[in-house]
C-alpha cells in the first residue's frame, strides 16, 4: 500500500480518525516540552555561543567567543584548565577502571549466589537510594575528625584529616567515588547476567570450567552489550562529571582538586546573562569533542569485543 | 557422577579463591558504607555541647532532642520579594516532598504515555520519537545549562514549582524505553476487545492499559521520586526561593553562618535519609528488582 493510499484510508474511517485526533492531542504537549527544553535549549545555546551580552542586550561577536576560550584554555595563565582536564582524564581512568571491574564481579558474585549475596546486593544498591549530600557530610566528619581523633585517643597517634591532608585528599575522593559509584552499575550487570542460563553455566562447568574461567569465556560475552553501554555512558559524561566536588566544597574547591564538569557547574551557578556566551562556548567545544569519541569507542567496542557464539 | 550431580543441584553455585576474595572484598565495601552511617546516628544522639566524636553514647544519654532542635535551628537565608527570609526545616521539608512527587509525577506520566502512543499506534510519528529517544539519550551534550537557565526564565518557569515539574516532565529517559518494552509485550487484542465493547480511546487506554502496568509505574515513580528528593542541584540553579532540606544541607556544609554543632549537623542527615530508608525498607524488591527493557523482571 503506497503511503497516499494509506493517508486516504486513514482519513476516510471514522475510528481512525477518531485514533489520530487522539494521538495527536495526547502527544502535542509531551512534544511541545521536548521542542522547548530540549531542541530550543540545545539551538539557543549554539547561538549563545556566537553572542556576547553588552548593554543589556546580546550582539552577534562571530567566532571572538571561541577565540577568547580557545586562547584561556591554551594559555591557562591560573592553571585551572590544565588541573581540570588532567583530573577529568585521571578520575576516569581511576573511577571507571577500578569501579566498573569490581561491579563486575561484584555483580557475578550475586550471580554465582555467594554467602550473603542478598545483604551484599542491599548494601551495593545503598549508594543510589543514599543523598550524595548526607553521604559527603558524614563521609567528611568520618574521615576528617572520627579517625584522626580514634588514632590520638587509642593509639596515640597524630595525623591530618584524610581529606584535609592535601597528600590524601585526592585519593580520599576517588575512593569516594568508587564507592558511591557501585548502585546502579551493579543492578544493570546482575539483571544482565541474570537472563545467563543455566544450562549453560552447566555445560562450562561439566567441561572443567572454573570461577574465572565461566565468567570470562560464559558470562561476561554475554552481558558485553550491557557492559558496553555502561562503559559508553561513562565516557559521554567525561565532561560532566564533578567527582561530587561541589558536594564537598561548593564553589571553594582547590585548582589542583577541580574537573571540567566541576568548573563548567560552578562558573554557571555563579553566572550572569554576561558569562552565559562564554560558557555555552565552552559547552559546544566540549561537546564537539566528546560526541566523536563517544560514537567511535562504542563503534570499536561493538568490533573488539568478546562473541558468545 | 558426583560431580555432575553436584553441578546440576546448585548450577551457579561454587566457592573458590575468587569467590573468597570477592567475599572479604564486599565486606569491606559493606563496612565502608554502613560505618559512617551507624557512626552518623551515634553521632545525631549526642549531648550537642560534646565534641568528642569517638564516643558513642550509650542508650541512656541518647539525646533525642536533637531531632526536635533540627526543627528549631535549621534554617536557610532565602532572598525572598520582601527580603531575607528564614524558612525552617518544616518549610524544606514541604518544599522537597513537593517538588520530588511533583517532578516524579509528572516525569513518569509522561514517559508512561509517551511509551503508550508510541508502541500502539504504528504512525511514522511514533517511529521518529523512538529514534530520537535513543539518539538523544546517547549524545552527551556539554554545558547547555545557562541555555536552560535562560529559556526558563523566559517562559516565567524559573523559580517555581510548578515550573520545574513541567521541566522535568520530559521523555528522554531510560524509563520510556521500559515503558515502551512492557507495552509492546501486549496483544492486541487487548484493544480489539474493548473496542468491540465500545471503548474509546481514552478509556482504553486508563481502564485496560495503564491498570496492566501499574506495579511498573509506580516502581519507576519512586525510583524517580528517591532521586529527586535527594536532588540538591535542581533548587540550587533553579528553585532559590524554595530550599530543599538537600539544598539545606548542603548550604550549612559549605556555610560558615549559624554554626551547628556536630551532632545537629548529623541529625540533619539522618533527618533527611529517613523518609527513603522506610520507603525502602517498605519497597526494597520492588525498587531492586530487574528493571530490564522487557519491563519489570521480578
Amino acid at each position: 500500500m503506497t503511503l497516499s493510499t494509506r493517508v486516504k484510508t486513514l482519513l476516510h474511517s471514522k475510528s481512525e480518525r477518531k485514533r489520530l485526533l487522539f494521538y495527536a492531542l495526547v502527544i502535542a504537549l509531551p512534544l511541545a516540552q521536548v521542542a522547548i527544553f530540549y531542541f530550543g535549549v540545545n539551538i539557543n545555546s549554539i547561538l549563545l555561543a556566537f553572542k556576547e551580552y553588552e548593554g543589556g542586550s546580546y550582539h552577534w561577536v562571530g567566532f571572538d567567543n571561541f577565540k577568547r576560550v580557545l586562547t584561556e584554555i591554551f594559555t591557562d595563565s591560573t592553571a585551572e584548565w590544565r588541573f581540570a582536564f588532567k583530573n577529568t582524564f585521571v578520575a576516569w581512568i581511576v573511577c571507571t577502571g577500578i569501579g566498573m571491574t569490581l561491579a563486575l564481579f561484584f555483580s557475578y558474585y550475586i550471580f554465582k549466589k555467594g554467602i550473603g549475596k542478598n545483604f551484599f546486593r542491599v548494601m551495593l544498591f545503598m549508594p543510589s537510594i543514599i543523598s550524595s549530600i548526607v553521604m559527603v557530610i558524614l563521609f567528611t566528619y568520618f574521615v576528617d575528625s572520627f579517625i584522626p581523633e580514634f588514632l590520638m585517643r587509642y593509639f596515640d597517634t597524630e595525623i591530618r584529616g584524610l581529606l584535609s591532608d592535601p597528600r590524601t585528599t585526592m585519593f580520599m575522593i576517588y575512593l569516594y567515588n568508587i564507592l558511591m559509584g557501585f548502585g546502579t552499575n551493579v543492578l544493570l550487570l546482575s539483571s544482565a547476567m541474570s537472563s545467563v542460563s543455566d544450562s549453560t553455566v552447566e555445560a562450562a562447568q561439566l567441561d572443567g570450567a572454573n570461577n574465572l574461567r565461566l565468567f570470562w569465556h560464559v558470562v561476561l560475552p554475554q552481558i558485553f552489550p550491557t557492559f558496553v553501554t555502561i562503559f559508553i555512558v561513562s565516557v559521554a559524561n567525561l565532561f560532566a562529571n564533578q567527582l561530587n566536588l561541589y558536594s564537598f566544597y561548593g564553589a571553594y574547591a582547590e585548582a589542583r582538586l577541580g574537573t571540567v564538569g566541576y568548573l563548567l557547574y560552578k562558573r554557571t551557578v555563579s553566572a550572569a546573562n554576561a558569562q552565559y556566551p562564554e560558557l555555552a562556548t565552552i559547552g559546544l567545544l566540549l561537546t564537539i569533542v566528546i560526541i566523536p569519541l563517544t560514537l567511535g569507542l562504542r563503534k570499536f567496542l561493538e568490533k573488539v569485543g568478546p562473541s558468545d557464539e | 557422577m558426583n560431580r555432575e550431580h553436584k553441578i546440576k543441584n546448585g548450577s551457579k553455585k561454587g566457592f573458590s579463591p575468587l569467590m573468597a576474595a570477592l567475599f572479604v572484598l564486599l565486606i569491606v565495601y559493606a563496612l565502608l558504607i554502613l560505618f559512617p552511617l551507624a557512626w552518623g546516628l551515634g553521632q545525631s544522639l549526642m549531648d550537642g555541647m560534646r565534641l568528642d566524636s569517638t564516643v558513642v553514647p550509650w542508650p541512656s544519654d541518647w539525646q533525642f532532642s536533637n531531632y526536635i532542635d533540627a526543627f528549631v535551628h535549621f534554617y536557610v537565608p532565602v532572598q525572598a520579594e520582601q527580603g531575607t527570609v528564614y524558612p525552617t526545616l518544616v518549610y524544606m521539608f514541604g518544599y522537597s516532598f513537593v517538588y520530588a512527587v511533583g517532578s516524579a509525577l509528572t516525569a513518569t506520566f509522561v514517559q508512561c504515555i509517551v511509551a503508550y502512543l508510541t508502541s500502539r499506534f504504528n504512525y511514522i510519528v511514533s517511529r521518529i520519537i523512538n529514534v530520537f529517544v535513543l539518539i538523544a539519550i546517547a549524545l552527551p551534550i556539554v554545558g547547555s545549562l545557562p541555555s536552560e537557565i535562560q529559556m526558563a526564565q523566559a517562559l516565567g518557569l524559573y523559580d517555581t514549582l510548578f515550573g520545574i515539574w513541567i521541566m522535568k516532565g520530559h521523555f528522554i529517559s531510560i524509563y520510556y524505553l521500559v515503558f515502551y518494552a512492557r507495552f509492546k509485550t501486549f496483544s492486541r487484542s487487548y484493544e480489539e476487545a474493548a473496542q468491540i465493547d465500545g471503548a474509546g480511546n481514552l478509556r482504553i487506554l486508563f481502564s485496560i492499559m495503564l491498570p496492566l502496568i501499574k506495579n511498573l509505574f509506580w516502581t519507576i515513580f519512586l525510583i524517580q521520586f528517591i532521586a529527586f528528593w535527594n536532588d540538591y542541584y535542581t533548587p540550587l540553579v533553579y528553585m532559590p526561593t524554595y530550599p530543599t532540606v538537600a539544598y539545606g544541607l548542603w548550604y550549612y556544609n559549605q556555610s560558615t553562618e549559624n554554626a551547628l554543632t556536630l551532632p545537629m549537623k548529623v541529625t540533619g542527615c539522618i533527618l533527611m535519609l529517613l523518609p527513603v530508608l522506610v520507603l525502602f525498607a517498605v519497597f526494597s524488591k520492588r525498587l531492586m528488582s530487574n528493571l530490564t527493557m522487557g519491563g519489570e523482571k521480578e
